[in-house]
């Protein structure tokens, strides 16, 4: 009687909890479906191609497309010694193929990377190319060009027939593995620009960031502190910026700091200056209208953070015994930690990505990286380097994330 | 409105030198708007002794806050001056005041640890820092907070951070204490021990302390004086005794504890009473308190507890019992007198009758010191 009541319990349970799982499963169901359309375009339009391009900083296929059975036939060769007869004719055999699929072009640009006079020595062979009536495929192609008795060259073809490479991002960060001896070695001195490139996005960036908090936050702080009516109206004017172009912007900068524009008319009008100051394409400019694009960025996530501190602090400050400045600096401005934190990096983060603004208002020496990823996708077809710059861009902005969280995650909730 | 002078002052009047040291702030003719057309305070005079507990008590927008924050500097009076230790304040800064202020809501640090609360108005007045450590940790041990001292203020209980303001509020051994709603967050058990716990420490450091509240039995329970505050006047002080038992104003009767009102009009006055009829034609001889001239209406106010009880036809008086109420340890009827109906009589169980139904008449009657003609209100 007892075991029968004891087992009618148990299936009671049980019987309870498939159907909390079954109205569960509804609800998870429901819920699914809600956010599948944003998630689904999200991985389309956006984590796929990106990650796609990502690959593309380490994605080495021109070499061992063009030359299939070259890069087989290199696999086991340790470069002491030429390579044997087998590469020479695989090479002979490869390059004709390639010639009629139109790989050609890549191959000797991605080889020229490696050594610049790659191109001539492809070039000359294949106006030469022996056919197969000829004994030894290693003479004949040291008759054509002597690049192919040394040893160089062979080191770059296997070295460029990977299928991945970490040459772009090496390079990207002026380093270069020598092919010679294998090890990592600081590109020349010529073709060293992109760290220059990085230090001078990060110098803007960091300056913007630090003009954006200085001009910021006296303005989030007299918003944060207005009555709600007028609060609301300076805020409009805050925003006034996002709702034209940044394209429209920047060209009424142009406008406004040329020589001839409206502030050196001003400045001489008022007797400051004796001749127009150079105000646009060149680094002033750049700063000036990256700092007016951004300051919404500073000021609004400081604002939200201020307007959440009641005024009590400050005043039992005071009446603590702290002068007005004293309470302000040590007890008002700590708490605003998250809200400065926080808009430093949304403007920091936005500010090294930047290319339309720079593009437009500064010089050929204010170029930030942004712009060489342009370039090398628009004007050089080398996406290798443009996602290697890119990704390089993304990592930094990572890290930086990272050490916000950390900064800012500190277990002292209000 | 001018002051009440008790019966206290006009002793300490008869020393100056005496008047002088005792009085620690007066608020002189002190008035206060912050729109030029309505007034927030009007004519305030309050002086306030040293060692003394006093409590501004009134609705909210009554001007007690506006009041105690022109004491504490964060708020300038448009007119009169306001004294503290016989000096006018208007040219002291709120930070050189030394007073000490316990806040709504608390205003503790939420960056900072409870030491390092503490430590602040140490910090700020350059002391240095083995003193200050004794001071921190004198003040810790008073609140029995010792414990405590390295946690943030989110991580304490209500009535934790409740302890830790007053003791930053007291850590700097200011004399006089200000005090804006500090229990008003707390639930009501809490408030009661904190009520006896800042009692105590007003005994203890013998501190005078201006209590701002709109809990009635929070000002009744800790004051030694309660200034009660309507439109920006003091409408009355004194004790929280005569406050109770003897209101000088309807409002002050009404906003104090419960109330029984009934509309009168004036018929003549003998000695100390007046005499009132009410509608339907019954004669009232109340203590005279309001100026009235025959034929005006006055506010005849008695305590629900004061109202005597007994069969029906025992007295002149005669009530309907509309709802009864039974409390355990007291009764409440509520009853339609002379056409006016919500008049409570509150008497204790042991005192109750069987023949007292909904719908039954009772005879009342009361003490004539009890009731009191007070002015009509026109709340």
């Amino acid at each position: 009687m007892s075991q029968s009541a004891v087992i009618n319990a148990q299936e009671q349970t049980l019987d309870l909890r498939a159907k909390l799982k079954k109205s569960e499963r509804a609800y998870k169901f429901k819920s699914l479906m809600l956010i599948a359309p944003l998630f689904l375009f999200v991985l389309v339009c956006f984590a796929f191609p990106i990650g796609t391009l990502l690959t593309r900083s380490v994605d080495n296929p021109d070499v061992h497309t063009a030359l299939p059975a070259t890069t087989s036939a290199l696999t086991t060769w340790k470069g002491k010694t030429l390579p044997s007869e087998l590469a020479y004719a695989a090479l002979v055999t490869d390059l004709a193929n390639a010639k009629e699929n139109g790989q050609i072009g890549a191959l000797s640009k991605r080889l020229s990377y490696e050594i610049p006079a790659y191109r001539t020595v492809i070039s000359k062979t294949l106006r030469n190319l022996p056919d197969n009536s000829v004994a030894s495929k290693r003479d004949a192609l040291i008759e054509i060009d002597s690049a192919w008795g040394e040893l160089n060259y062979w080191k770059a073809l296997k070295q460029a027939s990977t299928t991945f490479t970490p040459y772009f991002l090496l390079a990207a960060l002026d380093h270069r593995i020598d092919s010679a001896s294998g090890s990592i070695v600081k590109a020349d001195p010529n073709q060293s620009i992109y760290v220059d490139i990085f230090a001078r996005t990060f110098y803007i960036g960091g300056v913007v960031t630090i003009l954006c908090l200085l001009l910021g936050f006296p303005v989030a702080y007299w918003l944060a502190t207005l009555p709600e009516g007028k609060s609301n109206l300076l805020m409009i004017c805050v925003l006034l910026p996002f709702w034209t172009s940044l394209i429209v912007r920047t060209a009424a900068w142009v406008v406004l700091l040329q020589s001839d524009g409206l502030i050196n008319r001003s400045l001489l009008f008022l007797g400051v200056i004796d001749a127009p100051v150079q105000l646009v394409f060149n680094r002033t400019g750049v700063i000036i209208a990256m700092t007016h694009v951004l300051l919404p960025f500073m000021i609004l996530p400081l604002y939200s953070v201020m307007k959440s501190i009641p005024t009590n602090y400050v005043r039992a400050a005071i009446s603590l015994g702290a002068h007005p400045f004293v309470a302000f600096w040590r007890v008002y401005v700590p708490q605003t930690f998250a809200g400065l934190a926080a808009g430093a990096l949304l403007t920091f983060i936005l500010a090294i990505g930047y290319y339309v603004t720079p593009a437009l208002v500064g010089g050929a020496a204010d170029q930030m990286v942004s712009y060489f990823v342009a370039f090398y996708t628009n004007k050089t077809v080398n996406w290798g380097m443009a996602s290697a710059l890119g990704s390089l861009l993304l990592i930094a902005t990572l890290l930086l994330y990272a050490v916000y969280g950390r900064l800012t995650n500190p277990n002292q909730a209000r | 409105m001018p002051m009440q002078i008790s019966s206290e002052d006009d002793v300490c009047l008869l020393s100056s030198e005496d008047y002088h040291v005792k009085h620690l702030v007066s608020f002189k003719n002190i008035q206060k708007t912050y729109d030029g057309l309505r007034p927030v305070v009007k004519d305030l005079n309050l002086d306030i002794k040293e060692g003394e507990f006093v409590t501004l008590l009134g609705p909210s927008g009554s001007g007690k806050t506006t009041s105690l924050m022109m004491l504490a500097g964060f708020e300038t009076p448009t007119h009169g001056e306001i004294y503290l230790k016989d000096k006018p304040l208007h040219n002291l800064p709120p930070h050189k005041r030394d007073i000490g202020m316990v806040f709504q809501n608390y205003a503790l640090f939420p960056h900072m640890t409870i030491e390092q609360n503490l430590a602040f108005p140490l910090s700020v007045r350059k002391m240095n820092s083995v003193d200050r450590k004794e001071k921190v940790r004198r003040a810790l041990d008073m609140v029995k907070l010792t414990d405590f001292a390295k946690r943030y203020p989110a991580q304490l209980s209500g009535g934790q951070q409740q302890r830790v303001a007053l003791a930053r509020a007291l850590v700097f051994e200011p004399k006089l204490v200000l005090m804006d709603e500090p229990l008003g967050a707390l639930d009501k058990q809490l408030r009661e021990h904190m009520q006896l716990e800042i009692k105590h420490l007003h005994q203890q450091l013998g501190l005078t302390v201006v209590y701002v509240t709109h809990d009635q039995s929070e000002a009744l329970t800790m004051s030694d004086r309660v200034a009660v505050f309507n439109d920006g006047v003091i409408q009355q002080i004194d004790t929280p005794t005569a406050i109770y038992e003897a209101p000088n104003k309807s409002f002050v009767a009404q906003f104090i504890g419960e109330n029984n009102t009934l509309i009168g009009t004036f018929v003549y006055r003998d000695e100390h009473h007046a005499v009132a009829r009410l509608a339907d034609g019954s004669l009232i001889r109340a203590l005279s308190v309001v100026e009235a001239q025959p034929g005006d209406q006055v506010a005849l106010c008695i305590r629900p507890e004061r109202v005597i009880v007994g069969p029906a036809g025992s007295t002149p008086l005669t009530a309907r019992i509309q709802e009864y109420i039974y409390l355990g340890d007291h009764v409440r009827m509520i009853t339609e007198i002379a056409g006016q109906a919500n008049f409570m009589i509150k008497l204790p169980a042991s005192q109750m009758h069987n023949s007292w139904t909904v719908g039954s008449s009772i005879s009342l009657s009361w003490a004539p010191e009890h009731i009191r003609a007070l002015d009509v209100t026109t709340h």
